[in-house]
């Protein structure tokens, strides 16, 4: 096993004054299975919770979010290839020395389009880094369904929230309606008034 | 096997050693260039962590940039309003819809960020009259009228611009524009909503949505940019964008020019028709000039909303730095 780690060529600095960075995976009532959002820049890891739920829950989107900071994220970039080559998505102090050593159980997630978001594939379980790096290649192959990518985390790493009192509050503060705002019945009035006037100034 | 650790290190060496790394890519530089835009150009999606030429890359930092500097700067001609909004309703709908907006930005900084231009430096620019922003921010509210106008008319302007960006050849730019667009949409219907409710009032509510659109017309016109041709646009050419100037104008046109008009408001421009032969909106040659000017940072509001954004950002360096404090706390604690 000669597992390569190296950063992935367009991978930036995932730590600075303003805080770290965290990568957000959100799951609809519609949704199988978490998929990836977008991420968001915290000063620490209960400010990302916060700021997760403002940015990817606050309009009752999802029901569940999980929350890692990029440095624990590591990327396979071919899944055609072995021994898989992982990158880390984030630069900066990220080493792959701690999550080499102990094992446990780690997320795979997996994009099967271009263009399209990483879903959550499958846990591992009892493995270490390069162990799971295997693992997820040979799971990829094992689908026949072809991922593009693959990113993989230790399961400790994500920050759960689940709490529908946050995410689906009983109470519709949101102001928004997925029907639209109820139009009809004003624009049937409009439509009335301006077909009275006959095309003359209202 | 190689001891991790041990790879790690000499792989650390050989990124950070740039003149070995750059000699040994600079053959192939071109070549790997040009392959790049062969591939956007037929739709191919780039991600964050992957190789990018330099004008690309620059190109998506200038175009992005500005796109959540709107989304920022945007939400200060309707934070005026929030406490002279009409009903709690709205007044509550308002605040939610800013709250958006400026949830917009922050993930579009982000993007940003990850392309190489920190938040910071974004602010900092556009607090020193640096940045560039969208031309309806650069504007005054007049009445609350105008709030209507502005989310129903300048958010559906912005909707057909960044429908067509979630076909853009960056993947994370595209992504965010679902979950963005996914919003605008309910703020079109809010402000939809409030012209439609004024119309039905009294005589002065509809001569105010009137005066409103009057003045938000022209603006309007000009917002998707001048008729650029396509092979001159190079944020077209590189699939950053997929639509020229000129159709996003014409689909604008086509879509709110009839919910316009059957609620009964005029638009103040007499040329306006629709040519069936062409198959397009003709209409008066809009103000190229006032355009350029404006977003050169001279409209008549850019120096107090800038202003504006100076103040809250400097008031805010409490709070920033808080954190830092709590960060570097936390960092203390955990290596202690």
């Amino acid at each position: 096993m000669s597992n390569l780690v190296e950063h992935a060529p367009g991978a930036a600095v995932s730590s600075d004054a303003d805080g770290e960075v965290f990568e957000v995976f959100q799951q609809d009532r519609r949704d199988s299975f978490p998929h990836h959002g977008g991420n968001l820049r915290a000063p620490d890891n209960e400010l990302a919770i916060h700021y997760a739920r403002e940015f990817y829950g606050r309009r009752q989107e999802s029901q569940k979010l999980w929350i890692i900071p990029r440095a624990a994220l590591w990327e396979i970039r071919d899944t055609r290839q072995l021994p898989a080559i992982l990158h880390a998505l984030a630069r900066g102090d990220t080493t792959p020395e701690e999550y080499s050593q102990t094992r446990g159980t780690f997320a795979i997630f997996g994009q099967k389009q271009d263009g399209k978001p990483f879903v959550w594939l499958q846990d591992l379980e009892q493995v270490n880094l390069l162990e799971a790096a295997e693992a997820a290649v040979g799971l990829a192959h094992l689908r026949e369904e072809g991922y593009l990518r693959l990113w993989l985390c230790p399961r400790s790493a994500i920050s759960e929230l689940t709490d529908p009192d946050l995410l689906q509050p009983p109470l519709d503060r949101s102001y928004r309606r997925l029907d639209g705002y109820n139009i009809r019945e004003k624009l049937r009035i409009a439509r009335q008034r301006v077909q009275a006037a006959g095309g003359k100034p209202l | 096997m190689y001891k991790l650790g041990e790879y790690w290190n000499m792989l650390l060496g050989t990124l950070q050693s740039e003149t070995r790394f750059s000699m040994l890519l600079q053959e192939n530089e071109a070549e790997r260039t040009e392959r790049f835009f062969d591939s956007v150009k037929n739709g191919g999606k780039v991600e964050a962590t992957d190789w990018m030429p330099d004008a690309y890359r620059q190109s998506l930092i200038r175009f992005i940039e500005m796109h959540a500097n709107s989304e920022l700067m945007g939400v200060l001609p309707e934070r005026d309003w929030i406490m002279r909004a009409p009903t709690i309703q709205r007044k509550l709908a308002l605040t939610a819809k800013i709250q958006d907006e400026a949830g917009h930005a922050e993930l579009l900084y982000r993007l940003v960020e990850d392309l190489g231009k920190p938040r910071s430096a974004c602010i900092e620019d556009l607090i020193a009259g640096k940045g560039k922003f969208h031309n309806a921010f650069h504007y005054r509210t007049k009445s609350w009228a105008d709030t209507g106008i502005i989310a129903w008319l300048v958010d559906a302007a912005a909707i057909v611009s960044q429908h067509a960006l979630r076909d853009s050849s960056y993947a994370p730019y595209a992504r965010t524009m679902q979950k963005i667009c996914w919003e605008e949409s309910f703020h079109m219907m809010y402000g939809r909503d409030a012209v439609i409710t004024m119309m039905n009032g009294t005589a002065r509510q509809r001569e105010m949505a009137q005066e409103a659109l009057n003045r938000w017309w022209p603006v309007l016109m000009v917002f998707h940019g001048p008729n650029t041709p396509a092979e001159k646009d190079r944020d077209l050419q590189w699939r950053i964008k997929s639509k020229t100037n000129e159709e996003l104008r014409q689909e604008f046109l086509d879509t709110q020019v009839p919910r316009l008009r059957e609620i009964g408001l005029v638009i103040p421009d007499p040329e306006l028709r629709y040519d069936a032969e062409k198959g397009r909106w003709v209409y008066s040659e809009p103000n190229w000039d006032e355009l350029r000017a404006v977003v050169r940072n001279q409209g008549p509001a850019t120096a107090e909303r800038v202003g504006f954004r100076r103040m809250t950002y400097e008031e805010g360096q409490w709070v920033r730095d808080l954190m830092l404090y709590r960060r570097s706390a936390s960092r203390s604690v955990s290596t202690a």
